[in-house]
């Protein structure tokens, strides 16, 4: 199955680059793997996975869990799935539905989102939180293996 | 004193939050916008190579990344000593034009444009992008897609990476362009020309047509009477790549034009004990409060206060949609807060028409891409964001490495603004504890229309739409919260 891994974040700001990191280190270990890093991209999120037939979009997310800890969703197959906020202002969902409307036939038919909960935002650093960065580890691992199969 | 909080807003670039005070008799008081800012820029950038700031810049806010990147480089011009070639010059305006062709596509068609296109009275879940599709038909929103597309593909093009550029090096540019690729950029400039003439037919059609839509444009609520201020050419046109600064009164004169350089002496920074960030005013004029009016430093950035601050637009089309703006909202300069729509669309055009003159230009496909730099010192890059004035500052060591970074970004110059704007709407349409989802919209209609971004960037999960409005009473506490469904 042809799939594609994006990062999304902000990676000077600590844990909110967790996604980026995760497609960072992706890169150096499957240097083959299709993984792009586009910050705190929005509609172009659309052009890029157009085309793939799995794509799995890694986030920092805030939702009150445990620091690090990470939970997958497959998107595409949900009836009414949660509204995820891009701080650019068109979430992600809006971004599929657009898809899904204007493209119907070059959409992904598997869309997971991977959500890493962040500890700190506020400092400007490209070092994650030690839970985070533990997470982002583990969710480039579970990545190489879903990508694998 | 009541206090309604909309945290946070829908469709806006960032995380911003807007209190409204009240008092007992339910009238609006005053209005603030929260602005959560970034802390320890500077620290992070000391001790780092001068040359690394257009590739560091970029990745601090994310939402203007292209504007950061050419701030940094014309800084870093500007300390080194050194002037672009020809060529970068022109390279650089070039996908800077193209820039402006995305992000403001993306503004009208998906954040500030749905109020007008779907209309301030529909429920808000039809104002968004594919309320705006069901208006204009599927078909627009492919053309929308391919031409903000082709914004990023001429971004990408000369600047290596779209999102984030790496092209950008004091003195030059790092790469040319080949005939090939001038070639394709001519033909999506062509194409983004006929596009922007067809998205300011639908701002006619739509918006100028309902004797409604303008009666509210033109409505005393969104009236602020600041100065402004925007980058111009030797002819006093809009430029967002370089010239001078230009203020203008409130009468529509020049008030003061200085080079970018000069910043320092012409501009100064405000502090509220409620925000971490400040609000920039003419430093000659002084901070007189949250007011407008000749005897307020307060001015206006953007694309209101970029077309208010100049004469006219350098290209022939978008000229003549500046005259037809003015004359038909009464003359320059325009002071209503949703006219940031209309001068949008007219920079939109203005965007495309110079993305084809700068691709026709027998130099564009040049190979002379850098200048020698000199001895490093101070530099100052000024550059127009989509969103206002950018100000990137320098002092750059022997070495070659940052002491000393500061930057004034476009949000700022308008902080000011946005809070008077949320305000003077509040009080219009929020009386006598009247709260109704429509008349917030109104409120949030004032602030949509600068475009502001907070630079803010993780993201939530709420699992449901993004408007809880917090009431609280005269002693503080929460008495009522309204979600919007």
């Amino acid at each position: 199955m042809r799939t594609l891994v994006i990062g999304v974040g902000n990676l000077y700001r600590r844990d909110d680059g967790a996604g980026i990191h995760v497609v960072n280190h992706l890169k150096k270990k499957v240097p083959t793997i299709d993984a792009i890093d586009v910050a705190l991209g929005s509609v172009e999120i659309l052009e890029y996975m157009m085309g793939y037939e799995k794509v799995i979009i890694v986030d920092a997310i805030v939702t009150g869990a445990e620091p690090g800890s990470y939970f997958h969703v497959n998107i595409a197959a949900m009836d009414d799935p949660p509204l995820i906020f891009h701080s650019h202002g068109i979430d992600l969902i809006t971004t599929l539905k657009l898809g899904n409307l204007l493209y119907s036939d070059q959409m992904p038919k598997e869309l997971m989102v991977i959500g890493i909960e962040v500890e700190d935002t506020l400092t400007m650093s490209e070092e994650c939180t030690p839970r985070v960065r533990e997470a982002v580890k583990n969710v480039v691992d579970e990545i190489i293996v879903m990508v694998a199969s | 004193m009541k206090k309604i909080t909309i945290d946070p807003i829908t469709r806006l670039e960032g995380h911003g939050k807007i209190e409204i005070f009240m008092n007992d008799a339910g009238n609006v008081e005053n209005a603030y916008l929260q602005i959560p800012e970034l802390r320890g820029f500077e620290r992070f950038c000391e001790g780092r190579r001068a040359e690394d700031m257009p590739i560091i810049t970029p990745r601090i806010c994310g939402v203007c990344p292209t504007a950061h990147h050419f701030a940094a480089t014309k800084a870093l011009d500007s300390a080194f000593n050194v002037e672009p070639t020809k060529t970068a010059k022109k390279l650089r305006e070039l996908m800077y034009a193209g820039n402006y062709i995305y992000d403001h596509t993306l503004h009208f068609y998906f954040l500030g444009g749905p109020d007008f296109v779907v209309g301030p009275d529909a429920p808000p879940g039809e104002r968004n992008i594919f309320g705006v599709l069901k208006k204009v038909g599927l078909d627009i929103g492919k053309e929308v897609i391919k031409h903000r597309a082709y914004g990023q593909k001429i971004t990408e093009m000369i600047g290596g990476k779209a999102t984030h550029p790496t092209c950008g090096i004091p003195g030059g540019i790092s790469k040319g362009l080949n005939e090939e690729e001038r070639q394709s950029i001519e033909n999506m400039a062509r194409s983004s020309i006929d596009f922007a003439k067809f998205t300011l037919k639908v701002f006619d059609d739509i918006v100028l047509a309902n004797e409604d839509y303008v009666n509210l444009i033109l409505n005393d609520a969104y009236q602020l009477d600041t100065y402004n201020m925007g980058l111009v050419d030797k002819n006093n046109n809009v430029n967002f790549y370089d010239g001078d600064l230009r203020v203008t009164d409130q009468k529509g004169n020049e008030y003061d034009k200085f080079q970018s350089g000069d910043y320092l002496n012409k501009i100064t920074e405000h502090v509220e004990p409620w925000t971490y960030s400040k609000f920039t005013y003419l430093k000659e004029i002084g901070w007189n409060g949250f007011t407008g009016g000749p005897d307020s430093g307060i001015f206006r950035v953007g694309p209101l206060g970029r077309l208010n601050a100049a004469d006219g637009m350098a290209t022939p089309l978008a000229n003549e949609e500046y005259k037809r703006m003015y004359k038909t909202l009464g003359g320059r300069p325009v002071n209503s807060t949703l006219a940031f729509h209309w001068a949008r669309l007219t920079e939109l055009l203005y965007a495309a028409e110079r993305t084809l003159e700068l691709s026709l230009d027998p130099g564009i496909t040049g190979t002379d891409l850098r200048n020698p730099v000199g001895e490093p010192g101070e530099g100052v890059g000024v550059i127009e964001a989509a969103r206002g004035v950018l100000v990137h500052h320098y002092k750059v060591n022997k070495e070659g490495m940052i002491d000393k970074a500061n930057l004034i970004v476009a949000t700022t110059n308008n902080y000011a603004s946005i809070c008077m704007s949320i305000r003077d709407a509040a009080k219009g349409l929020i009386k006598n504890h009247v709260v109704n989802d429509g008349l917030l919209n109104m409120v949030e209609m004032a602030f949509r229309a600068y475009d502001p971004c907070f630079g803010c960037s993780t993201h939530s999960l709420p699992g449901q739409m993004p408007m809880t409005v917090n009431i609280y009473d005269a002693n503080n506490n929460l008495a009522q919260t309204v979600r919007r469904e």
